[in-house]
């Protein structure tokens, strides 16, 4: 059977004014009928410039330069806009944007936008388009009586359920999702996952998902293609790549990436960066990165050839059938990778007997009214009942030398956490104390001591740097900020620290000559070359490729080990959390809700929303199965909470005690949970509450 | 419900507002230096005539009193009288409010609507000439004075070509036929209009082009817009989406110029001798007409709180996003 898409030698060339540049050389792959096939790749490898050659969305400037895309037999790579939109939009191939949740026009009514679709490319009469999009809401688990809804009255989930909708709308043959869950958090991707992977079993399309998340792809797709630098890599039967790939960036790029059953496998990065576009790609595009490169890899671009004995599976690496023993030989110095997760060191945590960062019984609220005669009324009448209550009641006790994760997903209050510790805000009620001092009795000069012992790394590094400065400018200004001495050799040293090597080569770079890695090497040079006591970290990983992220992240390891510094690292990514944390706190809706060793969370999580969350995360494995979290809803609101468990309307454990809130309960060595599965009621060895306060049952 | 309310609780605060503002005013021009008595004692006037015309007035009486006064004479629809023309105050200010209106209300409309279109149309077409350099006249004309703007298209129209009268309303001829209402409807009167509306108009213009040129530029990239793209909507379709996401800030901006405007009436209705509030507040300014100044704040402050009212509901029917219940 032919293959219902095929892209044969496809090249795709920018236009810019300093030449042209080629963004896709030489690609070719092929989807079949009903087919799940993954496109994955970091930034800037081209899959998505491949995806626009097949939905005719190139930028203007883009232009095929040869090669072919055939659907269903059709060359269709010099279509038109009007040809391809009379033909094939929509109606043959369909797409599910980035970000689904802001896809829709906020100011018109979703059963218009769908009729509006209809009259581009159908003959439907207004009715018919909304019969289908009732149709289709049942389809996708939304109640067909809100077709009529505005975007803005659905929540997060059914936005990109809507938007799963709208795809399936005038019946196509093929969704092309590009990057669809990148920007949520985990429990919705998981939900996202589960519509697309339940729909297979109700529809007939093929789906070309385009991700840099290899472990998406590895759960969801039969087949896949990885990209580099604008070639295709290798590409085949998922099971296939995993088992046996055949090109050096596809094994490398498994090795890289966290797999949450193993939370101690060494990550390994892959180094140097993505090659920046050129005119003519005749050498392989990953010869630079490339351990094992040969002269003969610079030389031309090596052709694709098949695996003997599996015509579907090709790489385009001169040394293809060595892969397997390259790495075999690589690793024997290495410990098994895929040991037991609780290895020699894992459960240890380095963390000392001192504390150096104390949170007690912390609050942060804030009033919600912006009205001065609420306002007024609330503090006649009493009570902020309206307050949001962002941090509400955190414990944590941060050891030296250790590193702490703070875990939730967006709005749990972890950045509001954060932003109380730098003193940006004053806690509500509760205490920071640092190095035995309550931060509330600081003087001027106390916080400016603060401010150098506790620096911060932030998630951006293209933000955080002052473009016009030097790497050099960068690192004295925080010296000459805090009146300490200024001298070239600490920054070459601190340079080396976040490996930046060789320092002297760096040292006179600007933000635009340096990588994101490098960039944020940078910023937390900055933050080290101070000698802090304690780095409060903020998804420093989450911009930057799977590649670069597993050195960042050993560096963080490694610091801490070399240099005693504490951290506090917060994100939503249990992964890299694990990764590099001794022990994790798990946020929901400003409370803690569980704080173990990392081990021990990981292993036997006791709360139903650290259960969930760890559910949730994809595995980059495609044997194995892992069942979909199931967590319905979404947090919610921190300004209507009531009084029982925050988690309640979605825990599925949910009994009738849970109407008052549950206080935290030690539940193992050094574990503590709230929920009230995991103490006694009413008996006499309840344990002790290991809060000073216990917001809920006041 | 909740949307009754508040438009119930809207309007009584606006009244409310507009109470204390007219007692603010009402206050302030009684502290002020130099009253309209004083005035006259400096034209000359004995210190008797001058008691005599304070004692007509009321001005000797206590202050609460005369506030008290005032207040019901103001419930009743009396806002007393003028002291220059001796006429209700009301019969003043109607006349020339009027004439200002029918300038300044079409002529802001009409730069608002052309201003958005062809602000709309530079940030629609990135990298055009158009984009590049369009945006060049309206700046010039944006920060130029409003009433250099009447003088140079009173000296090329009026003077030079000679199409258009140099000023006035309507020609004496006309202004001595006709009365009240029946003026606008003369032809005369449109051609007296033209100057001093186009004025309006191309001083005006400014501020929607730029709001709605970098207000398209962004909704452009707002992921709804890629997302019609891709949906393959047609051009003009997409435009219209685009548009009326476009025109929030710009509807923002409109009561907030139109007040301003009044300022901006002051020159161009003495530049185009058009006599409306501009002129009106003038005179009554060198003649210490309290009266007349004090309605005639308290109407600008009362157009404004309304005109923001206005914008409001009117936001709350362009954009569903918006609650109104104020939570
Ligand atoms: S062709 Fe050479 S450089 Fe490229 S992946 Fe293969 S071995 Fe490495
Ligand atoms: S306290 Fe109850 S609702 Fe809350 S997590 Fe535990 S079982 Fe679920």
């Amino acid at each position: 059977m032919a293959p219902l898409l095929e892209i044969d030698d496809l090249d795709i060339t920018y236009r810019t004014s300093s030449g042209d540049l080629r963004a896709v050389t030489d690609a070719s792959i092929s989807i079949d009928a009903n087919e799940y096939y993954g496109l994955v790749g970091e930034s800037g490898c081209g899959k998505s410039t491949l995806a626009g050659a097949v939905t005719n969305s190139l930028d203007q400037n883009g232009d095929i330069t040869g090669g072919t895309v055939t659907y269903r037999g059709e060359e269709i790579q010099d279509y038109s806009e009007e040809e391809y939109n009379d033909e094939i939009r929509w109606k043959e191939i369909a797409v599910i944007p980035q970000s689904a949740m802001n896809s829709l026009n906020p100011l018109s009514r979703i059963s218009e936008q769908a009729i509006e679709v209809a009259e581009a490319h159908t003959d439907w009469s207004e009715e018919k388009a909304v019969d289908k999009l009732e149709e289709l809401f049942g389809v996708v688990g939304l109640p067909a009586s809100r077709v009529h809804d505005y975007p803005h009255q659905f929540s997060g989930g059914m936005k990109q359920r809507a938007i799963i909708a709208f795809s399936l709308l005038l019946d196509p043959s093929m969704i092309i999702a590009d990057e669809p869950t990148t920007a949520l958090d985990v429990i919705m991707q998981d939900q996202f996952l589960k519509h697309l992977d339940e729909l297979r079993e109700i529809r007939d399309f093929s789906l070309l998902f385009i991700t840099h998340d290899i472990a998406v792809v590895f759960e969801m797709c039969d087949s896949m293609a990885v990209m580099h630098g604008g070639q295709v890599a290798e590409r085949g039967d998922t099971t296939a790549l995993f088992d046996d790939p055949h090109h050096p960036y596809t094994l490398l790029l498994q090795r890289a990436f966290p797999d949450i059953r193993y939370p101690n496998r060494k990550l390994e990065g892959i180094d140097g960066t993505p090659p920046a576009l050129e005119n003519e790609v005749d050498y392989c595009t990953f010869a630079d990165r490339c351990p094992w490169a040969e002269p003969e890899c610079r030389e031309r671009a090596p052709p694709t050839e098949v695996v003997p004995g599996d015509a579907e599976h090709a790489s385009a690496c001169v040394r293809s059938d060595e892969v397997a023993t390259l790495a075999a030989r690589d690793l024997e110095d290495v410990d098994d990778d895929h040991g037991e997760p609780a290895g020699a060191d894992a459960g240890a945590d380095r963390g000392g007997d001192e504390s150096i960062l104390s949170l007690r019984g912390l609050n942060k609220h804030f009033s919600q009214s912006t009205n001065v005669l609420d306002t007024i009324r609330a503090s006649v009448f009493g009570g902020e009942q309206d307050a949001v209550r962002a941090v509400d009641g955190v414990d944590l006790e941060l050891k030296e030398n250790q590193i702490q994760g703070v875990i939730g997903e967006s709005g749990c209050g972890k950045s509001t956490l954060l932003q109380t510790l730098m003193g940006k805000y004053e806690p509500t009620e509760g205490e920071i104390v640092f190095d035995g001092t309550p931060v509330s009795s600081f003087d001027k000069a106390d916080w400016k001591e603060y401010r150098r012992r506790v620096q911060i790394i932030l998630q951006d590094p293209f933000n955080t740097l002052n473009p016009h400065f030097s790497v050099r400018e960068t690192l004295l200004e925080p010296l000459r900020i805090h009146d300490m001495e200024r001298s070239e050799e600490r920054v070459l040293d601190v340079l080396e620290q976040v490996r930046l090597t060789p320092a002297e080569e760096y040292i006179d770079r600007n933000e635009s000559q340096l990588s994101g890695g490098e960039k944020q090497r940078v910023s937390i040079a900055r933050a080290l070359i101070l000698e802090p006591d304690v780095i409060l970290a903020d998804e420093p990983v989450s911009m930057l490729d799977v590649s670069t992220q597993a050195s960042v992240l050993d560096m963080l390891n490694e610091l801490t080990d070399e240099y005693g510094v504490s951290m506090l690292y917060i994100s939503h990514d249990l992964s890299t959390v694990s990764y590099v944390c001794d022990r994790v706190n798990v946020m929901y809706l400003g409370r803690l809700v569980e704080s173990a060793p990392t081990m021990d969370l990981l292993t036997d999580p006791k709360h139903p929303y650290t259960r969930s969350l760890l559910q949730a995360i994809p595995v980059p494995d495609p044997h194995h199965e892992r069942e979909w979290a199931e967590l319905p809803g979404t947090p919610g609101d921190a300004s209507d909470l009531g009084t029982g468990c925050r988690f309640r309307d979605r825990c599925p454990d949910r009994m009738d005690v849970c109407e008052r809130m549950p206080r935290q309960a030690d539940v193992g060595d050094d574990h503590r949970a709230a929920c009230h599965l995991h103490y006694e009621h009413g008996s006499g060895d309840d344990p002790a509450p290991t809060a000073a306060t216990d917001g809920g049952e006041r | 419900m909740s949307q009754l309310y508040y438009y119930a609780r809207r309007t009584v605060v606006s009244i409310l507002l507009i109470f204390a503002i007219a007692t603010f005013l009402f206050f302030a021009f009684r502290f002020m230096p130099g009253d309209y008595a004083t005035l006259l004692l400096q034209q000359g006037a004995s210190p008797e005539q001058v008691a005599k015309v304070r004692q007509m007035w009321g001005l000797d009486q206590p202050l609460y009193v005369q506030y008290f006064k005032w207040l019901s004479n103001m419930a009743q629809g009396n806002a007393g009288m003028s002291r220059q023309f001796n006429e209700p105050v009301l019969e003043v200010v109607l006349p020339a409010l009027r004439n200002s209106l029918i300038v300044a209300l079409p002529g802001v409309l009409v730069a608002f609507v052309l201003g958005s279109l062809y602000g709309a149309l530079m940030g629609s077409r990135p990298n055009s000439l158009l984009e590049k350099y369009g945006i060049i006249p309206p700046n010039i004309v944006g920060t130029t004075p409003d009433f250099f703007i009447g003088i140079l298209l009173l000296t090329v129209f009026s003077a030079w070509l000679g199409w258009f009268p140099s000023g006035s309303i309507a020609s004496v001829d006309t202004l001595t036929s006709t009365s009240g209402w029946g003026i606008y409807l003369t032809s005369d009167f449109w051609y007296h209009y033209t100057l001093p509306f186009l004025t309006v108009v191309i001083k005006y213009m400014y501020y929607p082009t730029l709001v709605m040129r970098g207000s398209v530029v962004e909704v452009r990239n707002q992921e709804f817009a890629t997302y019609q793209r891709l949906l393959g909507l047609g051009k003009w379709r997409r435009f219209r989406h685009i548009m009326k996401h476009a025109s929030l800030p710009v509807v923002t901006v409109l009561p907030a110029v139109t007040a301003t405007s009044i300022s901006g009436l002051v020159l161009i209705e003495i530049v185009f001798n058009w006599p409306g509030i501009g002129q009106l507040l003038l005179t009554s300014v060198f003649a210490r007409d309290t009266p007349v100044i004090q309605f005639m704040f308290l109407l600008i402050a009362a157009w404004i709180v309304i005109g923001n009212f206005i914008v409001d509901i009117a936001y709350t029917i362009i954009d569903p996003r918006i609650t109104i219940e104020g939570e």
